[in-house]
């Protein structure tokens, strides 16, 4: 159990220390999976599905095998293990068998001297299909003539939540409304694309280097498609160019090919995917349709919330339904409602599967509740941020699952809303853009929602991370986590974290990219778990070499350890706040006396508990609250809306490193202004993507970027690392419902589809009735 | 792989002493921000590049008395910044400050847009309002002929196997003004959905000159003959540029694609078309 530490005075955390890794990366030295080579090394290139819903009659590789230059041809007959990807089960597999169930899917691959022969000799590879009619879209697949893609009649799995009696609670209320949401796919665009390296060792072992941010799952798959004992697979994160959950579950089926492929082969292959590939068969944002039907009081307190939420899953399970539960238990927002009815269900489609990104189900349901929030203001003739503090949760209220909030978690909802409200001068700019004229107007719209951390009821058994931390004998500290590093930060501050435990000065510490062989499996790198849990983790382990350090100091200066405290890069004496030794002479005097220098802490986070059956339970240890406003300009002729302003203010608990928090808010305002403006993919009437580049697929560029004002809000959380929650997905996840917001508010017309690119907007101010 | 043979050629008789040596697909390199991207899809066969863009005489923007001449080869941000241009072909400047992005304007030609012939061409629309003539030179000797007379559709020309462009010439106007109004999908970096450029020149109040061009609403980027008349002459007031802005939706033939719709491009054309007039209207 981690000794509760909160108001102690902290010299590294809380600083806005230099990213640990920023000169590597901006010199270049940091090594990404492209930079690595090994004597001998062949490159990957994988034969994809033309169709979205084929049988496959038969495959005839002789000829890609007869390419001078190629090693190996591989297809399902060729793993030596399970062809099977495990998620959350197991229905995908690593290469086609005997049908392909979306466009992109894979069939074979080529291991070549070079990537062009590999590419070359997979257009050798001869494949007999017969096509089938396929479910593209989500409402098409729930048709009764729809061909059957999995699950039960296409719905691979379903949630619910039952509070109260929604009947009773819309009897009980002075207005009723109802409306329909729908959300597009989202693809994750980080700078790297998916990769991985995969090497065979001299004992039948296989180390693979990738670009990822869940080694563990890698591990599991890499055994399970070679058959190998896990003590023979080592995963090894490379630098990693972006993640935002694009490289939670797929890296697995990037590097099974590699491996695979490796094996046959008995050399080194490297697999990178291009990024038309990338785009066209990696995961994505689910597209989803959100009904909502919500009763209040003429005072606008809520009285029943009933949704129904779909997700297009796409063609296999993999995370959706995880996704799902996460989207399920957020629908009815950061409110507190006493009749609650949700129904949720993941629907199967003969497209590509989708995944995790950045909120996991989430941004769908809050466009649909932050919208719900505005049309109710607006039909009871309220101000929205009226109607958002009249029902955010308080302490001691219960959320749609019936968890109780408590001051431990940290609760920090009512002081988003009102600093957010407050800096973005909320109040004056709704008075001056109430009444416009002219081509262009403006508007101010706000946002609101809760966001539990951590992989919560839906991933209970992974909730729990290791960490290792070895001190060597000139003070130098070398720590190394389970969760990785993908550009957000975390090694910044699981450093800090450390070197504050420890009472090191920062510079002796060092952190290595993640590497199976170290640590435990620590579960995967998601749901803005890493500074809680590794964080913790490293505390423990922190804590383990202490005391190592104290009884040294104790036995040299006869003080007792439990006086002893650790900061500044020293030891003190606690009662009359006398340094006793430097970190460094600790050091000296623990090696000298043969004490254990090194350590491993773990972590297990606090239980969490759903009941499938009602959908109640304490689903999250704690939850992130959030308010976003933005501020938009409409031109009432192109229905082009331009960002001017957002204002983030986000409740982390306590902020490690506040420039880090700030980069977090400004890269994910980005993207979830791109999700709410421009962003799409586009399919032809076969299922074949057809936006397959960065030019086709848009997103922000630094001039669509508004100016960010962000706010951090520290409500600590009793059981975080010196308070901290996590912050890692919510700056992208309310800012498409607070931009459509103030689109109404500067035009009068809701948006209930998004993006909401010039031609949606431009027929919704000409009256169109879109939804 | 782009699969290329790379050339770099110094004059034109170089060029196409290399380019006779030749036979099979011959493609001229210039700022390469259309034919590399091109060639990264697979959209063209393995060929001969002859890098051109170290052909000094394809070079400079010239005031040769009458009418103004541009080398091939000069830049977007040459274009944009270049006070004869600014002068003489205001539309044409504001067209170059709306390609791409800097580092693709920095590279990226007029001459390329020509020779790439997309109908969302950015230059090429703002060309079309000059009364531009294009000059080109094959091995059997030079031709011009005006730029309408130049595209034929989507990516194609009238330019002969082994023909460079070399310039653009187009007559001076004293007092000429005039614009280039683009949408695109996000503020940079965005290939138009419907563009247009104007040019014109006002006496008295009065309209006289005026060119219209649109760009991205039909094969090729295109003249409103029926607003570019109606408008000739006339006195420069609300009423007119609402009623230009009408008229103007019925000179386009746009499609639905990637990019929007055909719709929203047609009635785009009339919004483009009033700013236009506004925009000129306050001249400074
Ligand atoms: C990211 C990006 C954004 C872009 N944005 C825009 C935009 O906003 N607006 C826009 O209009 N364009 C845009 N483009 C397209 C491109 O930049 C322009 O068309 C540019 O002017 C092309 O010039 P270039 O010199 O690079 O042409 P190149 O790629 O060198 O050549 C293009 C074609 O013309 C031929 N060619 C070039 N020069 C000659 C010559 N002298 N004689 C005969 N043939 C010749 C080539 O063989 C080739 O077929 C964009 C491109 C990219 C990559």
């Amino acid at each position: 159990m981690i000794e509760r530490q909160v108001s102690v005075v902290m010299s590294i955390v809380g600083e806005r220390v230099v990213r640990v890794d920023a000169a590597e990366k901006a010199t270049g030295r940091a090594k990404f999976i492209d930079d690595m080579k090994f004597p001998g090394m062949l490159h990957a290139s994988v034969l994809r599905s033309p169709y979205a819903h084929a049988k496959i009659l038969s495959i005839d590789k002789s000829e890609a095998e007869a390419v001078p230059g190629v090693y190996a041809v591989c297809t399902h007959e060729d793993v030596p293990g399970k062809n099977r990807h495990h998620v959350v089960t197991d229905d995908q597999p690593f290469f086609a068998e005997d049908v392909a169930r979306h466009y992109g899917e894979a069939i074979a691959a080529v291991a070549a001297e070079t990537r062009e022969l590999a590419e070359y000799a997979v257009t050798k590879i001869k494949v007999e299909y017969e096509e089938l009619p396929a479910a593209l879209g989500l409402e098409n697949a729930l048709l009764d003539e729809a061909p059957y893609v999995g699950g039960e009649e296409n719905i691979f799995r379903r949630y619910k939540i039952r509070k109260g009696d929604v009947d009773k609670g819309f009897d009980e209320s002075d207005i009723v409304i109802e409306h329909k949401f729908v959300t597009p796919y989202q693809e994750h665009a980080y700078l790297e694309t998916n990769g991985a390296l995969a090497v065979p060792g001299s004992v039948g072992d296989m180390t693979v280097y990738g670009t990822m941010q869940c080694p563990f799952y890698v591990l599991h798959a890499v055994s399970d498609v070679l058959g190998l004992p896990q003590n023979m697979v080592r995963i090894i994160q490379a630098a990693t160019g972006g993640g935002f959950g694009g490289k939670e579950d797929v890296p697995s089926l990037v590097a099974a090919i590699a491996a695979v492929l490796a094996c046959k082969a008995g050399r080194p292959v490297k697999y990178i995917l291009s990024r038309e590939e990338d785009l066209i068969c990696m995961s994505k944002r689910h597209p989803a349709i959100v009904r909502i039907k919500m009763g209040a009081k003429k005072t606008g307190e809520l009285t029943a919330i009933e949704a129904d939420y779909k997700v297009n899953a796409g063609a296999y399970v993999t995370l959706s339904t995880i996704v799902l539960w996460r989207g399920t238990v957020h629908v009815a927002g950061p409110y507190r409602c006493p009749n609650v009815k949700v129904d949720a269900a993941a629907v199967a489609t003969n497209m590509v599967p989708c995944g995790a990104y950045r909120g996991f189900g989430t941004p769908q349901v809050i466009f649909a509740h932050e919208s719900m929030m505005d049309e109710l203001a607006f039909r009871l003739g309220m101000d929205p941020l009226e109607i958002r503090k009249i029902n955010a949760l308080c302490v001691g209220d219960e959320t749609s699952t019936g968890q109780v909030i408590t001051e431990e978690m940290g609760m920090g909802l009512m002081e988003t809303i009102e600093r957010a409200s407050e800096e973005s001068g909320w109040a004056e700019k709704r008075k001056k853009y109430s009444n416009q004229e002219g081509e262009t107007r403006k508007g101010i719209g706000m946002s609101t929602f809760l966001y539990g951390v951590g992989l919560g009821a839906g991933g209970n058994y992974m909730a729990r991370a290791g960490a290792h931390i070895q001190v060597y004998d000139d003070a130098s500290v070398l720590l190394a986590v389970g969760t990785a590093e993908m550009g957000q930060g975390m090694k910044t501050v699981l450093s800090q974290i450390a070197a504050e435990e420890l009472g090191c000065p920062l510079e002796n510490v060092s952190i290595i990219m993640t590497d199976t062989s170290h640590v435990p499996d620590s579960g995967p790198t998601v749901a803005s778990r890493s500074t809680v849990v590794s964080g913790n983790a490293l505390r423990d382990a922190a804590m383990k070499i202490k005391a190592g350090l104290y009884a040294a100091v104790s036995k040299k200066k006869g003080v007792p350890p439990e006086v002893m405290e650790s900061r500044d890069g020293a030891i003190y004496n606690r009662e009359n706040g006398k340094m006793l030794m430097t970190f460094g002479e600790a050091v000296n005097a623990a090696t000298g006396t043969r004490k254990h220098l090194a350590a491993q802490g773990w972590y297990i986070s606090p239980n969490t508990d759903f009941n499938e059956e009602d959908g109640h339970g304490n689903i999250y240890f704690t939850y992130t609250w959030v308010t976003q406003v933005a501020e938009v300009e409409v031109d009432m002729r192109t229905g082009q809306v331009t960002v001017e302003h957002l204002t983030c203010a986000h409740d982390i608990g306590r902020a490690i490193n506040p420039t880090l928090m700030e980069g977090q808010i400004q890269g994910g305002s980005s993207q979830g202004m791109g999700y709410g403006t421009m962003e799409e993919i586009l399919y032809d009437k076969k299922g074949r993507m057809l936006t397959t580049s960065l030019s086709t697929y848009m997103i922000p560029t630094i001039q669509d970027m508004p100016d960010v004002t962000p706010i951090i809000v520290e409500h600590p959380y009793k059981e975080g690392p010196y308070g901290a929650k996590g912050v890692g997905e919510t700056p992208l996840m309310g800012i498409a419902p607070a931009v459509t917001n103030a689109i109404r508010s500067a035009t009068g017309v809701p948006i209930r589809e998004i993006p909401a690119k010039p031609e949606r907007v431009l027929k919704s101010l000409e009256g169109e009735e879109i939804l | 792989m782009i699969q290329a043979v790379v050339k770099r050629v110094k004059s034109i008789p170089e060029a196409f002493e290399k380019a006779s040596g030749h036979s099979g697909p011959l493609y001229y390199l210039a700022g390469g921000t259309d034919l590399v991207c091109k060639a990264k899809d697979r959209l063209l066969p393995p060929a001969l590049w002859l890098d051109i863009s170290g052909i000094e005489e394809l070079t400079g923007i010239k005031d040769e008395g009458d009418s103004i001449h541009i080398g091939s080869l000069v830049t977007h941000t040459a274009l944009s910044e270049h006070p004869l241009i600014k002068k003489y072909a205001p539309a044409l400047s504001d067209a170059a400050s709306q390609v791409g992005s800097p580092q693709i304007r920095n590279r990226g030609t007029i001459g390329g847009n020509s020779g790439n012939a997309s109908p969302a061409g950015d230059c090429v629309t703002a060309l079309y309002t000059l009364d531009t003539t294009i000059h080109l030179e094959c091995p059997a000797g030079p031709r011009s002929l005006p730029l309408e007379k130049f595209f034929t559709g989507p990516g194609k020309t009238v330019c002969k196997e082994k023909e460079i462009i070399t310039g653009f010439s187009f007559p001076k106007k004293e007092g000429a003004r005039g614009c280039f109004l683009k949408l695109g999908q996000r503020k940079t970096l965005a290939i138009s959905k419907v563009s247009l450029a104007l040019s014109c020149t006002l006496e008295v109040g009065r309209l006289h000159d005026v060119k219209i061009a649109l760009g991205a609403v039909a094969p090729t980027v295109i003249h409103a003959p029926r607003c570019e008349e109606m408008l000739a002459g006339k006195e420069l007031n609300d009423s007119l540029i609402a009623e230009s802005g009408t008229l103007i939706q019925t000179e386009s033939c746009p499609i639905d694609d990637l990019r929007s719709t055909e719709g929203y491009r047609c009635k785009m054309t009339g919004v483009l078309m009033e700013r236009a007039l506004k925009k000129v209207a306050l001249w400074k």
